[in-house]
């Protein structure tokens, strides 16, 4: 297997943005963790690249809810959803409009799963981290990895059930 | 679609971010990672720079060692008596040798091979020092092997290997200092058998122009100027080595 | 967060400082300065002002007699610097052996570059120059254009910050030449390109900077623009006099 860099930046960035909610720290953090990994490890094609990396990555973004709060819980509070899709419903067009809907609709979904759930939805569904590699970025055991993503998604298809949106 | 794909999008319009990095700072920031401006600070180790040279050295250049092995095996076998012969095959080692460590002007790549992490320099000093250690090494071992046939040691007898490959080489060198060296890359071959012909002639036992070292015991004498050669040949490869600038200038 | 990214996004300048080059009874380069930043440069002269010197010079390849070349404040001497380099000679050969794919892999180890890194790197630059159909055709069966394709393939493999090319568009043809400009104006985004070249179309269109070299010294330099006309009369009209 081998490493494209340009693609585990976009899916580090994505972690990072969800963490943080902000561009330019988001892409600082991916910058940040790249270099100190490249200081710690020298080269890209170390098997547990990409678990360190997030793990790197990860502390980084802790470091600064430390010191901002939550960030990502607070977006979701700060999030009112209901006037947002009061926004899109006075769009135009048909398909935009569809998509905004369902956007929204995933969105509330998500807000009633816990941390942890989005958190393992995010690297496994998402950036297609194995299973493995998340136990390894949550400190957790690859069977509990397993466990609890079933779990998860098994909460996720309940709430978008409830959201009119079939999760199969 | 699959489930899980379609999973995955309706994952996506969460966990997507709105804003993309910024494409400029990315692009720049891969490069450094990409060309080690990122990196632990680590020197290209000289390990890994003889490993990639062992790797690009023609087979021709090792073939050309144990070739020499092989006639060793061969002429102890057939004549004890002219064992010291071989001796006269050292001086085309030599040439092939010098010839494998500046494929690079022969063949147009000293420039570029310049401008990498490694430059030219060390990768020359790499392919002398393999395939140098090599041919001694083979030479050393033809010396043991044919310790039973020769009634001088084992360390006289490679000094007698090692002269006509040390003066071939030295002579190479010196040519390579010339521009008609630089121009006619072969001509340290003619060179190469004018030693091999002498050496045969100093050689076969009952020459008239066999020198009777041996005989009298002043071993130690060709013991020391293989020594005194071998010392010559690795500072005029470096004086040479220091020259690449104005070899790759006027070759071009 | 004390974040430290910033040491690796600086502004990219390459200056030459007072340059010569002296050789015997000749002065190749004669004490040329200028800056050069992130875009494409184009280096204009006739055969003999001394554009190939320089670019060696620049390249770490010669040694000047007197003053300076430094990228980002580093002596172009370093071996940091070769690092992000590539370079492309006027002239370049290649071992009888030696396929396409194979002269790549061995620059890309000569560069430092893992073995696995530098085989997706190999087949993305040999789709990119349009060579991976004939990647496993030894060199020496390559046309002209395919040779100068192969060496801008290999000047490309470290992703460098620093990309010097001696005459790159000869011997391609009017196509190559095309795809060519399109190749380095992309390149010159985030890197500083230095091109020479004798043929003022070749850098008309895509140099963001123009350098105009005669009898070693620097005849003229700054930015060109349509507006200003035509490149090549005044190029004409220089080098008359």
């Amino acid at each position: 297997m081998t490493f494209d860099i340009s693609r585990q930046y976009d899916r580090l960035y994505r972690y990072c943005y969800y963490h943080t909610h902000n561009r330019i720290l988001a892409q600082d953090i991916v910058q940040e963790a790249f270099t100190r990994y490249m200081e710690r490890y020298g080269s890209l094609n170390e098997k547990n690249a990409v678990p360190y990396l997030y793990v790197i990555a990860r502390n980084l973004c802790i470091d600064h809810y430390r010191r901002q709060g939550t960030l990502a819980e607070k977006y979701l509070q700060s999030q009112s959803y209901e006037e947002d899709q009061g926004a899109a419903q006075t769009d135009a067009e048909d398909s935009l409009q569809s998509f905004l809907i369902t956007k929204l609709s995933v969105q509330r979904a998500l807000s009633r799963l816990s941390e942890e759930e989005r958190e393992l939805l995010l690297l496994i569904s998402v950036n297609e981290v194995s299973a493995r590699e998340a136990g390894m970025i949550l400190g957790i055991s690859r069977f509990a990895v397993y466990r609890r993503l079933r779990l998860a998604q098994k909460h996720l298809r309940t709430e978008l059930g409830k959201e009119g949106i079939d999760g199969d | 679609m699959t489930s899980e794909a379609k999973n995955r999008e309706l994952l996506l319009l969460f966990f997507e971010p709105d804003e993309k990095p910024n494409p400029a700072k990315k692009e720049a920031f891969l490069k450094n990672v990409m060309t080690g401006q990122i990196t632990r600070a680590t020197k290209i180790t000289l390990d890994r720079m003889l490993l990639i040279q062992v790797k690009y050295i023609r087979k021709m250049a090792w073939l050309a060692a144990l070739m020499i092995l092989l006639a060793a095996a061969l002429i102890t076998k057939g004549n004890p008596d002219s064992v010291l012969q071989i001796a006269a095959l050292t001086p085309l080692l030599a040439f092939v040798t010098e010839i494998e460590t500046r494929r690079s002007y022969a063949y147009g790549m000293a420039e570029l091979e310049m401008t990498t992490a490694f430059s030219l320099r060390s990768i020359r000093y790499a392919r002398f020092m393999i395939l140098g250690l090599f041919d001694m090494a083979v030479l050393a071992g033809i010396s043991l092997l044919i310790r039973k046939y020769v009634a001088m040691s084992v360390l006289l007898t490679l000094a007698h290997l090692i002269l006509p490959f040390l003066l071939t080489m030295i002579g190479a060198l010196l040519l390579e200092r010339t521009v008609f060296g630089r121009t006619h890359p072969y001509g340290s071959g003619v060179l190469a058998l004018l030693i091999a012909v002498v050496t045969e002639g100093f050689l076969i036992p009952d020459s008239p122009v066999a020198i009777p070292f041996v005989m009298y015991g002043f071993g130690w004498v060709l013991e020391l100027a293989a020594v005194f050669l071998l010392a010559a040949v690795i500072a005029l490869f470096c004086a040479n080595i220091k020259q690449d600038e104005e070899m790759t200038a006027i070759w071009n | 967060m004390e974040l430290t990214t910033e040491r690796t996004s600086k502004h990219m300048e390459l200056k030459i400082d007072r340059v010569s080059k002296q050789y015997r009874n000749k002065i190749a380069v004669d004490r040329l300065s200028a800056t050069l930043h992130t875009g494409v440069t184009g280096l204009l002269g006739a055969n003999g002002a001394g554009k190939t010197t320089l670019m060696r010079m620049i390249c770490g390849v010669l040694t000047p007699t007197s003053g300076e070349i430094t990228y980002n404040g580093m002596p172009v001497s370093e071996e940091r610097y070769r690092s992000v380099l590539g370079y492309l000679p006027q002239e370049f050969g290649c071992y009888p052996e030696f396929s396409g794919r194979d002269f790549l892999l061995y620059f890309a180890a000569l560069k430092g570059m893992p073995r696995n890194e530098a085989e997706i790197r190999s087949e993305e630059l040999l789709e990119t120059v349009g060579l991976a159909d004939v990647s496993k055709k030894r060199v020496r069966t390559y046309s002209g254009g395919m040779k100068q394709r192969l060496g801008i393939a290999q000047a490309l493999l470290n992703r460098p910050q620093v990309l010097i090319l001696d005459e790159p568009t000869a011997g391609l043809d009017p196509m190559e030449r095309v795809r060519f400009r399109e190749l380095i104006g992309e390149i010159g985004k985030s890197s500083i390109v230095l091109l020479s070249t004798h043929i003022v179309s070749d850098v008309e269109h895509i140099a963001d900077h123009i350098l105009m070299m005669k009898d070693g010294e620097l005849l003229w330099q700054g930015e060109w623009k349509e507006s200003d006309g035509s490149l090549e009369e005044f190029y004409l009209r220089e080098f008359r006099e």
